[in-house]
């Protein structure tokens, strides 16, 4: 968790709705709570850090999803009409312009109902308007197909291999990873910047 | 069967998609293109191929004519 003296940016992390879900900004306990299950879920480890080994409490504040709402934010997706998340999504600025996301479905049921779609359009379309970002980034491990469908159904150009392979350190998997970008320009023109919605 | 034809057909079995594909569909246009039937594509492109695909032509199969692309390059 990066400490920051700033007080939280309500422009940025305010409540957003999407066809099905209210996108609700939390704080860092609210973060704890909702991301509990996450440290012991081997999927959910898996797809933030490439490795399904548990993290504690404190690993999780250190290197977990937490947000300050200055330049991390966390998502709570609820769908309409419940109160439960089912999932989080994470938008991180980085430096000055440039930002980057990050999703957690913790709620099994809702696998493969282009959830990540049309959370991360809004959220986008947030941060493009109101967050002064000019480019989105986006890393997925090089087999991980879902990822990659989403970042290329949504209009991210692929820019190659970022880095070096990294390795598995449960499995002894070594895997590349591929870089995606979204320019404002880009956006703006694709299906999700000018119709507003794109699903 | 040309390279587009059997991308159309090689797209329509992977969706699912009872209707005629068109070498003209792609991820947007075709509602049955969710992130498993992308899977189930990458999958049977591989499997068609004989091969496993790298992160470059993973990263274009956004399209019927980008599948038939790849089918086409096919020693």
């Amino acid at each position: 968790m990066k400490l920051t003296l700033k007080p939280p940016d309500r422009r940025l992390a305010r409540p957003l709705e999407t066809a099905r879900f209210t996108l609700r900004p939390l704080g860092l306990l609210e973060t704890l709570k909702v991301t509990e299950s996450w440290r012991t879920d081997p999927d959910i480890l898996t797809g933030l850090f490439f490795s399904p080994e548990p993290r504690s409490l404190v690993q999780w504040l250190r290197k977990g999803p937490i947000p300050n709402n200055v330049d991390r934010f966390a998502f709570a997706i609820v769908p309409h009409g419940t109160a439960r998340p089912i999932g989080v999504h994470m938008v991180k600025l980085r430096q000055r312009g440039v930002a980057s996301s990050g999703i957690g479905i913790h709620d099994r049921a809702w696998w493969g109902a282009d959830v990540v779609v049309e959370a991360r359009a809004a959220l986008m379309r947030h941060f493009f308007a109101n967050g002064g970002i000019e480019l989105f980034l986006g890393f997925v491990r090089e087999r991980n197909l879902n990822s990659i469908f989403i970042y290329r159904r949504m209009g991210f150009e692929y820019k190659g291999l970022a880095g070096r392979p990294k390795r598995n350190p449960a499995t002894g998997e070594s895997a590349d990873f591929m870089r995606f970008e979204m320019s404002r320009a880009r956006w703006e023109a694709g299906p999700f910047g000018r119709t507003g919605d794109g699903c | 069967m040309d390279a587009d034809a059997r991308a159309a057909a090689l797209v329509a079995s992977a969706l699912d998609i009872q209707a005629p594909v068109s070498r003209d569909d792609d991820m947007a246009s075709l509602a049955a293109w969710t992130s498993l039937s992308h899977v189930r594509l990458i999958l049977e492109i591989e499997a068609a191929l004989g091969r496993t695909l790298g992160p470059d032509e993973i990263a274009s199969i956004d399209s019927v004519r980008a599948v038939a692309a790849l089918l086409a390059a096919a020693p």
